[in-house]
């Protein structure tokens, strides 16, 4: 069984389509990356997923149980949930948020207090314990909304961007405590940030405009779009008309051009002929060639791939890419 | 786990809130604050007015010989005036202010279902009402003794119960306001204007055999109940509207908060 499921989810705020029919399976014990530019539906999937927002239309399922505005109290013992900026009653100390936690959750007193001043530790705020929440950082209010998920120890985790506010270091940590839930817990979270994901993840969805692009393990998605390509820098500019040259090869999938450098990626199964013929044929146009450097694509540049593919940038007013990727 | 302690749990978080947010020190401040100056006022108020009235000629004000009854009666009146005015002010955030900042959304994703979130801040404004109106009625009985002689105790007793049921009205159109409407200031200015609703018809009713009927009259029949023109039975037919009304809010309220978007 899958830990959630989503059929056809849309939604729509005023007219604006934020959903448009996702459909998306994470499977238990996995560790799921979500991914999506800035506005792409990510929160209002989770958002709906938790039960706070209403679906236009589809459904979605939480440990084979359907997704009510207001979860029942038993399905939201097993699901821990971090929005992206958690907000506390602020009146209150983050030990006491903790104990309103354990309590709600039905932890037992004995248990309750050495686990909140584990956690309380794990996440470098036992100093910070007794102090009022509204007094908090961004930071150390992600860290107590991390140590509030973590308490009651769910089956499934829902976090939204969990390590966005974090220092490398506490980032570091958080993503190797997520790993470490594999195949204990599933672990479903959103992130901008594409190399934690591909540190810690073993399936992603790719959101954009409020359409999946794609799902995966992210073996499979390597695989299916990671090409293999060979980055030449030249001393001066390339010979004019060589990337075209290059482009009209059946083993070339890719020729972009750059100052001083070309970039040439391997059409599906061009890459041994590629690798035979592209040296010659760069030493045969007179070039000088300064460096010849095999490259891989990592998930950033497929995410990027994949949204260019679904014309991103496009209306965004800007490169595509990086600003609201980051 | 007990079905109970979810609920436990939020009031007393509720009760904290209330205290370290000034919203309770506010209230009692202000039942204080009258339960002070009223006694004073009715104990020295001729004299006070004899000395303004000291050079003027031509012009003679006659003051009513004022007693505990009087004291207890005007402390009653100032209670539920700037009592259920201060009473909204501070319970018109309790959810829309929340729901604003996102304290509400996180709460109702740990196991908090939305109606135990909603009655446990009626029940934590409740205790902190009742605190209020019986710490404020001791506090001026006691200083009313000390000035002018004991309050009478049995309507002093009622006065203050029905003070206290004047103002749980208020608490529930405010509360209600505050989780129907998405603003605080929306749900303030909504409250203020319904409690100026129920205040309307004394001026068209009140000596008719309607007005008996109308909710006001838990606040205005409180000075004839202390000197002694009303009985605590004369209240009753003002219970079931002020019931209905209070119950109509919060049932709607509740309806309307357990399907909202958060």
């Amino acid at each position: 069984m899958n830990a959630i499921e989503i059929r056809g989810l849309s939604k729509s705020f005023r007219g604006h389509r934020a959903l448009q029919g996702i459909s998306l399976e994470v499977p238990r014990g996995s560790v799921y990356g979500f991914l999506g530019p800035n506005g792409a539906g990510k929160t209002t999937a989770i958002k709906i997923l938790m039960g706070l927002l209403n679906p236009s239309g589809g459904s979605a399922a939480l440990l084979g149980e359907e997704v009510r505005p207001g979860l029942s109290r038993e399905l939201k013992k097993r699901i821990g949930y971090l929005p992206e900026e958690p907000a506390f009653p602020e009146a209150l100390t983050g030990r006491e948020v903790l104990e309103f936690v354990g309590e709600v959750n039905g932890i037992p007193l004995q248990e309750r207090g050495s686990r909140i001043d584990q956690l309380l530790e794990r996440f470098d705020l036992a100093a910070a314990a007794n102090r009022r929440v509204a007094g908090y950082s961004r930071g150390m209010k992600q860290r107590l909304g991390l140590a509030c998920v973590l308490l009651p120890q769910p089956e499934v985790y829902i976090l939204d961007e969990p390590v966005s506010a974090l220092d490398p270091v506490g980032r570091l940590e958080v993503l190797e405590l997520l790993a470490s839930l594999r195949g204990k817990a599933t672990v479903f979270f959103s992130s901008h940030v594409l190399a934690d994901v591909e540190r810690v993840c073993d399936h992603v969805a790719v959101l954009y405009r409020g359409r999946l692009l794609m799902q995966s393990s992210l073996d499979n998605l390597l695989e299916r779009y990671r090409r293999p390509r060979y980055r030449i820098s030249f001393r001066e500019a390339p010979p004019p008309g060589l990337a075209d040259a290059l482009r009209r090869h059946p083993w070339a999938g890719s020729v972009e051009a750059y100052p001083g450098e070309l970039v040439v990626e391997a059409a599906p199964g061009g890459l041994a002929q590629m690798e035979a013929e592209l040296l010659p044929l760069l030493a045969g146009c007179g070039a000088v060639v300064t460096s010849y450097v095999r490259e891989q694509e990592d998930l950033e540049m497929i995410f990027l791939k994949l949204l260019r593919e679904a014309g991103y940038g496009e209306n965004e007013g800007g490169p595509a890419g990086e600003s609201a990727l980051h | 786990m007990k079905g109970g302690q979810p609920v436990k749990a939020l009031f007393i978080k509720d009760m904290r809130q209330l205290w370290r947010t000034f919203r309770l020190p506010a209230l009692l401040l202000v039942a204080i604050f009258f339960a002070l100056l009223d006694p004073i006022g009715a104990r020295y108020m001729p004299q006070i007015m004899e000395q303004l009235m000291r050079g003027t000629e031509g012009i003679t004000i006659i003051m009513p010989e004022m007693g505990p009854a009087d004291a207890m009666a005007s402390f009653f009146g100032d209670l539920a005036q700037l009592g259920a005015f201060i009473l909204i002010v501070i319970a018109m955030g309790a959810v829309a202010a929340e729901r604003e900042r996102g304290i509400s959304a996180w709460l109702l994703t740990r196991p908090v279902g939305r109606l135990p979130y909603f009655w446990s801040k009626f029940a934590a404004y409740s205790a902190g009402i009742l605190l209020t109106v019986s710490a404020g009625t001791l506090l001026a009985a006691l200083y009313t003794a000390s000035l002018m002689g004991t309050p009478p105790p049995g309507p002093t007793a009622w006065g203050s119960f029905f003070t206290a049921l004047y103002l749980e009205l208020i608490l529930a159109i405010a509360l209600a306001a505050s989780a129907l409407l998405r603003g605080q200031v929306a749900a303030g200015g909504a409250a203020f204007g319904f409690m100026i609703l129920l205040w309307l018809p004394q001026l068209f009713l009140d000596q008719t055999e309607l007005g008996k009927y109308m909710p006001y009259r838990l606040s205005s029949l409180v000075t004839g109940l202390l000197k002694g023109s009303a009985a605590p039975a004369d209240f009753l037919p003002a219970l079931p509207a002020a019931f209905i009304i209070a119950a109509a809010v919060l049932a709607a309220a509740s309806f309307s908060f357990s399907r909202a978007e958060l």
